[in-house]
């Protein structure tokens, strides 16, 4: 059933194009999505088959990853069309700029680019026959093109609009094959990039306006990508679909199959174990491809971050710096005196002072982890430390949770243990984490590394634990 | 393959059934008949993706107005067995000669594999058809390695009779050659064996057109009077000797009256999309109904290549 919509998908897109008067503009082109392997992205949909000088992490909804050595060579020469008939575009499901490098290119002797390059000053430049046009990304995928039919203008297609600016053609004096994820500089590869290409088109002018023609291949190109992502969530669960879509909107870029995978698993095994409903307030701070993404809730309100950057984000945690630190925006008491649970997932204990990695309140109806030097102390509506002697040394979940007046659970790293310990009441200010909320204050704060955290009634703390690490461990394999 | 596509063209529920959907079913009746006698060949139903893969051929070559010039033809792949292959889309049935080939040379994908010695006499005499009103075509999927030369399809005369129609190849001056009633006076196409369509066609005494890697020439040519032998196929028939034996692998062939220089190219279209069609519906396991050909063109050779979209 999937190979049939998958097919479907295909012959949408061509025949959309053909529709559009399109397609015969196009010359080198391949899908890079949708097949199971390589072997079939890089069979081209026209021209000759691109020659792989080595990628190998090819994802069938989002493409192929640059690694930062290797690169594609269309076999396209810069030539091989018109002066002032040719475009040039590619869809590329995430990239990143701040470090030189380039989506597709050619540099000839004569110094003309034809070209999407990423600067390193943050901006997305394209060239046509050396035209050049910037502009400052708000999103880092998408499909990014440029066409020219005349000596003086070119139209450029970015983040969905087309513009036309004028550009002086200069002609190539020699022929220089276009490389995608990297630019061909008269022979040698250079500014190779890590982004992930889905998609690339090279040929005469799109059409006789390049504007109706960028605007076209836009559509056709971004209908195609979604439909070929869409199909690798079939089945999905409605809420992971949700939260999915959210990261990505955050990220401004698509996650990978085995990242929507492991969010989908995730969810229906939080689901079917009954934890979901418990799990008021939480996010997976590891998956997403930004620190914005990191802090799209998967149940609740969104944090507040305070302090933190993208630097301290690297999708297998957020670490923590001493400062910094996480509003959860979710009350202690929003949730029953007897009937709560707080998680975290510890990636790396803080090498610094010792803080605590969540808590709300310093008295009674107090709520602390602290991952302390050796050892894990909690607090669970209750101003008593327990030192409940479960090892903080490792990584993997570490919880506590609540069901009655008498006592409560704790997990730490697969140990547990029974606290017995009276609920004294229940602090009322907001959750925080990397710290504990010193009314309204952070205190204690922490410099460890989490991947998770989690805020809500009771649970199994077990059955949390099971999931949060498959969770954590299959983004570890996917990335 | 997928379920739909899997079934018989005439099971009962190949048409649709809740819980595999619906698919077109092949229609023409001409078609039919032909896909009826494969089936009897072959001792087991034709899958309705390759049904309609050979009912889309019957219509495209009937809508480009070739269809009636087609006397003697064999698609020689999609059938489930060589004994299906040889069955004739048209015209008597060929002859394996001396039951040259064996199952193990079909492929239902790719077509019948020559090995040097075996070849098909198509049983359609040269001068069946007109001297200025004759075609000839062939579609290969993979290039013979003859040492010297090879023919595709062709018949020659006695000596000194040389109104030859043949396609062939040159390994020894690296062209491929297409005469029709006239062996000197030809096209020749400079470089390696090209696979997919060749074809020629003559309809007046002076000229003859032929067609090959996807595209036409014509050239200067006075016909002469064909031979009365019959057309070999893998060889040609030199005056009752098969010669220029191929080992290429040939998945279609046509004989017959002119189709003209359009002709050609709607025979060449509508050969290319049938032998892609068939691909599809055995490497894919889908229906191509409904498909842009270059669509399917595309994923077929996606999964050559060794990929899937399962």
């Amino acid at each position: 059933m999937t190979a049939k919509a998958r097919i479907t998908a295909i012959d949408r897109f061509i025949k959309g194009l053909k529709e559009d008067n399109i397609y015969t503009d196009i010359n080198a082109c391949c899908v890079m999505a949708g097949w199971d392997s390589l072997a079939g992205a890089l069979t081209p949909l026209k021209g000759a088959a691109p020659t792989n000088s080595g990628l190998s992490a090819y994802d069938r909804g989002v493409g192929i990853t640059g690694d930062g050595t290797n690169y594609l060579n269309t076999n396209r020469g810069s030539s091989d069309d018109g002066l002032n008939d040719f475009h040039v575009g590619v869809y590329a499901s995430s990239f990143s700029t701040g470090t030189e490098n380039y989506l597709i290119g050619s540099l000839n002797n004569n110094a003309t680019y034809n070209a999407v390059r990423l600067a390193s000053n943050g901006r997305v430049y394209f060239y046509n026959r050396n035209g050049s046009s910037d502009f400052a990304p708000s999103v880092y995928s998408g499909c990014l093109a440029s066409s020219r039919d005349s000596a003086s203008d070119m139209g450029v297609l970015f983040e969905g609009a087309t513009y036309q600016p004028s550009s002086a053609s200069v002609g190539n004096v020699d022929n220089r094959d276009l490389y995608v994820l990297a630019l061909n500089d008269r022979g040698t590869t250079v500014s190779v990039s890590d982004a992930t290409a889905s998609f690339y088109s090279i040929g005469s002018s799109l059409g006789s306006d390049p504007a109706t023609g960028l605007a076209a291949l836009d559509a056709r190109v971004s209908t195609l990508m979604a439909d070929l992502r869409a199909i690798e969530e079939t089945g999905f669960d409605r809420d992971a679909l949700a939260y999915i879509r959210a990261v990505e909107a955050a990220d401004g870029a698509y996650l990978e199959t085995d990242v929507k995978v492991a969010i989908n698993n995730l969810v229906s095994g939080l689901k079917s174990d009954g934890l979901w409903e418990s799990m008021a307030s939480s996010c997976l701070l590891c998956g997403p491809r930004t620190l914005a993404g990191a802090l799209v809730p998967l149940r609740g309100d969104a944090p507040t971050a305070y302090g933190f950057v993208d630097g301290d984000y690297d999708r297998e945690g957020l670490a923590g710096d001493g400062t910094s630190y996480l509003d959860s925006n979710r009350a202690n008491d929003a949730e029953p005196q007897d009937d709560n649970h707080n998680a975290i997932y510890l990636v790396a204990k803080e090498s610094g002072q010792d803080g605590f990695e969540m808590g709300a309140g310093l008295s009674a109806g107090r709520n602390m982890i602290n991952a302390s030097v050796s050892n894990v102390f909690t607090r669970c509506r209750d101003a008593t430390e327990i030192n409940t002697g479960l090892s903080s040394v490792g990584s993997g979940v570490i919880g506590m949770s609540r069901s009655d007046s008498s006592g409560y659970t704790v997990r730490a790293l697969g140990g547990e243990y029974s606290a017995t310990a009276p609920s004294d009441g229940v602090a009322s200010e907001n959750v925080f984490v990397y710290c504990v909320n010193n009314a309204g204050s952070p205190a204690v704060i922490s410099s460890s590394t989490l991947a998770f955290y989690s805020i809500g009634t009771s649970v199994d703390l077990a059955k949390l634990d099971t999931h949060i690490s498959d969770y954590v461990t299959a983004i570890g394999a996917a990335l | 393959m997928s379920l739909a596509a899997k079934l018989p063209y005439d099971h009962p529920y190949a048409g649709g059934f809740s819980g595999i959907g619906s698919q077109p079913l092949p229609t023409d009746a001409d078609a039919l008949d032909y896909l009826s006698r494969m089936a009897t060949a072959d001792g087991a139903g034709v899958e309705t993706g390759v049904a309609v893969a050979v009912d889309a051929f019957f219509r495209d070559s009937k809508a480009a107005g070739v269809f009636d010039a087609l006397k003697a033809c064999c698609i020689l792949a999609g059938a489930r067995t060589l004994a299906g292959a040889l069955v004739p889309v048209v015209g008597d049935a060929p002859t394996n000669v001396a039951n040259g080939f064996v199952n193990g040379d079909f492929s239902r994908t790719s077509g019948l594999t020559g090995d040097g010695t075996s070849y098909i006499d198509s049983g359609r005499a040269a001068d069946d058809d007109g001297q200025n009103d004759v075609h000839l075509s062939r579609y290969i999927t993979a290039a013979g390695t003859a040492a010297l030369f090879e023919i595709h399809i062709g018949a020659r005369g006695p000596s000194g009779n040389l109104a030859t129609t043949q396609i062939g190849y040159s390994a020894g001056g690296a062209f491929n050659f297409l005469a029709a009633r006239n062996e000197s006076q030809r096209v020749d196409v400079a470089g390696s064996q090209f696979t997919g369509f060749a074809g020629v066609t003559r309809s007046v005494s002076t000229s003859m057109t032929a067609r090959i890697n996807g595209s036409t020439s014509s050239a200067a040519s006075t016909s002469g009077s064909p031979p009365s032998i019959p057309y070999y196929v893998f060889a040609r028939n030199n005056n009752g000797s098969a010669d220029g034996l191929s080992n290429a692998t040939i998945a279609f062939y046509s004989i017959g009256t002119d189709i003209g220089s359009a002709g050609l190219t709607a025979l060449d279209t509508a050969v290319t999309h049938l032998i892609n069609r068939l691909k599809f519906a055995l490497l894919v396991g889908e229906n191509p109904s409904g498909l842009d050909p270059d669509t399917i063109d595309y994923i077929v050779r996606g999964y050559e290549a060794g990929g899937s979209l399962e």
